[in-house]
């Protein structure tokens, strides 16, 4: 496998995180243009973790993670009564707040000579994991597809249980959904948590993976394109956005011959594709035929 | 059963409640009428807490449920349908009736343990069981935006079956509906909903009022203007009033 090709299908898998996290967003009902945040909290806390305080990547994913989801429970709880457009532009407001704040945040600490950590608008490099642990771009790869594969069976069982109905519910109709005896509010919250831990795991492999960050990665074209790859594949089942991130990066940027018009080609695909298939290819109705033919054979 | 003591709601300077005191007793079949805007289906609203109440108490089985909120008011075991129809429309019909189970006391997110399973079993034939007393167990796996609207009133039914509360609010249930439709669906209120619950029907078709009320209170301007026999109520020049004007009153 070439270094290109590594590098094409590594980042599928990293952005594809950020995409099942406004997925399940927009599942239960709610656009979020600020899942990008998490992703960039993951990355800065876990890049800190390994870089600058030594800790052992699996905890370094974990606290991450766990540091991402918190924000996200306070963004949850702040904006639980807000609706629509509001809660949108609530979430795009954090984004953006989290962003600035990176480009004020200078921690550094001094490693063989070398300062390291976070330097403001100038970014955080020399997260170096990858190198001082020898693990090759194909192997981390396949760190990226394990835990990617992990997310992705949690999120299909869910939507197998009585949870996975109860979001969906909630996404439909919440205030059906409440008189059904739904706490929709706590339901919400859960989900929003969720959303930001799986930001925020995509965030610290990301980190690993390209050894330097800096805040205006994680801008707001982050999150359109992650709203948009659940809007192209669908909001049916969790396969939806992969299905996304895979046209939008395995294909339009994988394929050389349209390199350099990949945005054009990919704002014209979410446009057609949002006017002939305005929940995307795999929405609910195609998943219950699917699902019926499947039962049929 | 439900009991309202002065109950008001007020939007803006609009009063769609004004002093409502009234009481529901156990296995009742109550009609609640009035002209449109009389404040019926904000009186479900505000029994259900789709919006609290501005002043008063309402009482279920003596406990005082003025400032719960929607989702623990239901869990008591209140269910109301809506007068504009509100169904998962991108689920199947028995995902809906399923569905209307979820939300009730006990119920677990995952199945890990075998009670959880048998809960899950028992969610899906108490499904199976509604959709057949509505008659709907030969459309239970289409989409529920596929059905015709006098289906997609006989599924509120059926989710309002699953879920056995011990209180409805049906808000319209004929709405929209042919005589004929109307009439089956008196008969389905009759001998499906009504047995064994306390159940209040806001509707404006007298026919199916008569049919499966034994009781019918009478709302005006957000004020309760008779309660009693159906009979009596519907000569009543107050009532006929309401609904007609003060000349037809005095006729």
């Amino acid at each position: 496998m070439s270094e290109y090709a590594i590098s094409i299908a590594s980042n599928m898998g990293m952005i594809a995180f950020v995409a099942l996290s406004a997925y399940v967003v927009l599942v239960v009902g709610e656009i979020s243009f600020g899942q990008q945040a998490y992703f960039g909290i993951g990355a800065y806390v876990s890049g800190m973790a390994t870089a600058m305080w030594g800790w052992p990547f699996g905890f370094a994913l974990v606290l991450g993670s766990c540091v991402a989801a918190i924000a996200a429970f306070a963004v949850g709880a702040l904006t639980l009564r807000l609706r629509g457009l509001y809660f949108a532009i609530a979430t795009l407001c954090f984004a953006e707040m989290i962003r600035l704040g990176l480009n004020s945040i200078h921690v550094q600490v001094e490693i063989d000579g070398e300062p390291v950590g976070p330097d403001g608008a100038e970014g955080f490099g020399d997260i170096r994991w990858m190198f001082e642990h020898d693990v090759t771009t194909l192997e981390y790869m396949f760190i990226i597809y394990a835990l990617l594969g992990a997310v992705l069976v949690v999120l299909l069982l869910v939507e197998r249980s009585n949870l996975g109905a109860v979001i969906r519910m909630i996404g439909q109709d919440p205030l059906l959904a409440r008189s059904q005896g739904i706490d929709v509010g706590t339901c919400k919250l859960l989900v929003i948590v969720f959303s930001g831990m799986i930001a925020g795991l995509g965030g610290c492999l990301y980190a690993h993976f390209a050894t330097y960050i800096e805040p205006n990665v994680f801008n707001v074209m982050l999150g359109v394109h992650a709203l948009a790859y659940g809007l192209i594949g669908g909001l049916g089942t969790a396969l939806g956005p992969i299905i996304g991130v895979v046209l939008d990066i395995g294909f339009l940027e994988g394929v050389r011959a349209i390199q350099g018009y990949r945005m054009i080609a990919f704002g014209g695909l979410v446009a057609i594709l949002l006017i002939i298939m305005p929940r995307g290819i795999l929405d609910e109705v195609r998943i219950h035929h699917i699902k019926r033919w499947l039962r049929r054979q | 059963m439900l009991n309202l003591v002065s109950v008001e709601k007020r939007f803006g300077e609009l009063h769609a409640l004004s002093e409502i005191t009234i009481s529901f007793g156990p296995n009742e079949t109550v009609g609640l009428i009035g002209p449109n805007g009389s404040g019926k289906s904000t009186l479900v609203n505000v029994v259900t807490a789709t919006y609290g109440p501005d002043a008063g108490q309402i009482l279920f089985r003596g406990t005082d449920i003025t400032s719960h909120e929607a989702h623990r008011i239901s869990r008591l075991g209140i269910a109301r349908t809506f007068q504009n129809l509100r169904l998962f429309q991108r689920m199947t019909v028995i995902g809906n009736v399923e569905a209307a189970q979820y939300g009730m006391p006990g119920n677990v997110f995952f199945r890990f343990r075998p009670d959880d399973r048998r809960n899950a079993r028992n969610f899906r034939q108490k499904a199976e069981w509604a959709l057949e007393q509505v008659g709907l167990q030969d459309v239970r796996n289409r989409l529920a935006s596929s059905l015709p609207l006098p289906q997609l009133r006989r599924l509120e039914i059926a989710r309002i079956l699953a879920r056995d509360p011990e209180l409805v609010f049906l808000d319209e249930p004929a709405g929209g509906m042919t005589p004929t439709e109307s009439e089956d669906m008196a008969r389905l209120i009759a001998d499906c909903v009504a047995p064994n619950r306390t159940c209040i029907v806001i509707e404006h078709k007298m026919d199916l009022i008569a049919h499966v009320c034994a009781r019918v209170c009478v709302l005006n301007a957000g004020q309760l203007i008779a309660d009693g026999d159906p009979e009596e109520v519907f000569v009543l020049p107050t009532v006929i009033e309401a609904y007609l004007g003060r000349a037809a009153a005095h006729a």
